[in-house]
């Protein structure tokens, strides 16, 4: 795990959780999901995947707001 | 005229004859008046003069007088007692030529005035002290009286009056500074005595006299010094040793610079300083430098040094003290912190209020060093990554040591923070077996990320 998703996954460890999977031992899922490269990230929520996959690498914070733009959370500062 | 002269040297024959076997004896005074020319010898010639006066009434300082008997008239009676003492010889009057010390000037008691005279005088007397007679000349001896001298002095021939003031002797009392002391080139020494010294010289420097005391003025030549005074009634050796000038050069910290309250001022002479006094704080002399240490008030400062050649007023500003220990003001990690990414974490860095001096080392809890490169400097205290030293998962690491301000206010630094558990990221790791219960059955949004060879 690298040093911005573990930060993202305990900082926001009260509102998702992170999981991973690895495309080159769990191919059922990655060709399900048409998984073309890595990272990507995809978001589920009540056993639904909601729309927009986020895939690369990136800063924690455009991270963050991707993430919580596609849970359609506000911030507060 | 032949006649009258034959007349008289006649009368001069039959006086001698008459006055001859009639013989008195005469005092020098008649004698003198006897010897008409003066010519030491009483004979006819002085009795041709008396003749060649008969009658006259000559004037009593006429000269010659051939009134020999001084009742005014040349006569009868003068032949006859020039007649008489026809043949004898006559010593001239001794006379006073001098007087040595000369009259008027000023003697000792126990000094010794010496009279000179022509010839031998006969009969000295003096109306103060003891008078003795060598030839020609007449010591006079005390001791006399101190005061107004008028010394008479009487002999046969004359008497002679001489003024002198007499004064007491002057004998050394003290001499200020003291002997065997410590003296600056130019200092003066003054001589006190019981009575005001004559003709005083001094070995060294100049002498000046004021009543009963004399002032020795330099320069003196650093070094020993012998200094002899010498007056007429004696003479005093007086050694010192003569210390060179010493003039201030430097101080530092410099003046009008800020110093701390117990802060030490070193100033510089060019020779060490001889009775050196501070207004403010304690000094202490070491050779050419002088130490003055505090405590001085916080706030302006006018720090008055005097020592035995000068005065120098020096100014500062007291700081007032600091007594606060630096603080920590910000860091990249702080005390409790948890669940610090040991990865993300390469440098540290701790920021204090003041400029600090000090060590700062990563350690376990146990007290090993971790081995992170430590350096306090400024205001900040930094902990580099050394490579292979990295931090591990789950560990509680402590930011020790110890800072110090330009007071010497200190601080122990103790930051304790903790990394993250390493089980975090493995815990949520599904499998395509797994998929179904861990994303989609959870009751909180999941962020599936697919990786590769993670």
């Amino acid at each position: 795990m690298r040093p911005v998703v573990a930060a993202v996954a305990l900082e926001y460890r009260d509102v998702f959780s992170f999981v991973k999977l690895d495309v080159n031992t769990q191919p059922e899922k990655t060709t399900e999901y048409n998984i073309r490269g890595t990272p990507t990230y995809i978001v589920f929520r009540d056993g639904e995947i909601l729309p927009d996959f986020i895939i690369g690498a990136m800063p924690k914070a455009k991270l963050v707001k991707r993430i919580l733009g596609i849970l359609e959370i506000e911030e507060s500062e | 005229m032949k006649k009258i002269t034959f007349l008289f040297l006649t009368t001069c024959l039959i006086l001698t004859h008459l006055t001859v076997g009639y013989t008195q004896e005469a005092d020098i005074e008649t004698l003198r008046a006897s010897d008409v020319n003066a010519d030491g010898v009483i004979n006819i010639l002085d009795l041709t003069l008396v003749a060649a006066n008969f009658g006259t009434t000559p004037a009593a300082d006429q000269t010659p007088n051939t009134n020999v008997n001084g009742d005014g008239t040349v006569n009868i009676l003068d032949l006859t007692l020039v007649a008489s003492h026809l043949g004898k010889t006559v010593s001239p009057p001794v006379m006073f030529i001098s007087a040595n010390p000369a009259t008027g000037s000023q003697l000792t008691m126990d000094d010794t005035i010496t009279l000179t005279f022509d010839n031998m005088p006969e009969d000295v007397t003096v109306s103060t002290g003891v008078a003795t007679v060598t030839d020609k000349t007449v010591s006079i001896m005390g001791p006399f009286d101190a005061g107004a001298l008028t010394l008479t002095i009487t002999w046969t021939d004359g008497t002679q009056t001489l003024d002198y003031t007499i004064r007491p002797p002057a004998a050394f009392v003290s001499a200020n500074p003291v002997a065997n002391s410590k003296l600056a080139v130019d200092d003066t020494i003054t001589l006190t005595f019981d009575n005001p010294p004559e003709d005083v010289k001094a070995s060294t420097g100049d002498a000046t006299v004021t009543d009963k005391t004399v002032s020795i003025t330099g320069p003196f030549d650093p070094g020993a010094l012998a200094l002899t005074v010498t007056w007429a009634d004696g003479t005093q050796t007086l050694n010192y040793t003569i210390r060179p000038l010493a003039t201030f050069v430097s101080a530092n910290p410099v003046i009008r610079s800020q110093i701390a309250v117990d802060d030490t001022i070193t100033l510089t002479f060019d020779n060490p300083p001889d009775d050196l006094t501070v207004s403010e704080g304690r000094a202490r002399i070491i050779g050419k430098r002088v130490r003055i240490t505090g405590t001085f008030d916080a706030g302006a400062l006018a720090l008055t040094v005097t020592w035995a050649d000068g005065s120098e007023t020096l100014t500062y500003t007291v700081r007032v003290p600091d007594t606060e220990a630096p603080k920590i003001t910000s860091g990249s990690v702080n005390d409790g912190d948890k669940e610090v990414d040991p990865e993300a974490l390469r440098r540290i860095e701790v920021t204090f209020n003041e400029t600090v001096t000090g060590n700062m080392a990563l350690q376990t809890v146990a007290g090993a060093d971790v081995g992170w490169r430590g350096k306090v400097e400024g205001k900040k205290g930094t902990l580099e990554l050394v490579r292979g030293k990295e931090l591990d998962n789950e560990i509680t690491y402590v930011i020790a040591g110890k800072v110090s301000d330009a007071a010497g206010n200190s601080t122990d630094i103790r930051i304790r923070f903790t990394t993250v558990s390493k089980t975090f990221e493995t815990l949520f790791e599904v499998t395509d077996a797994t998929f179904n219960s861990l994303v989609l059955g959870s009751e909180v949004p999941i962020m599936l990320e697919f990786i590769k060879d993670g």
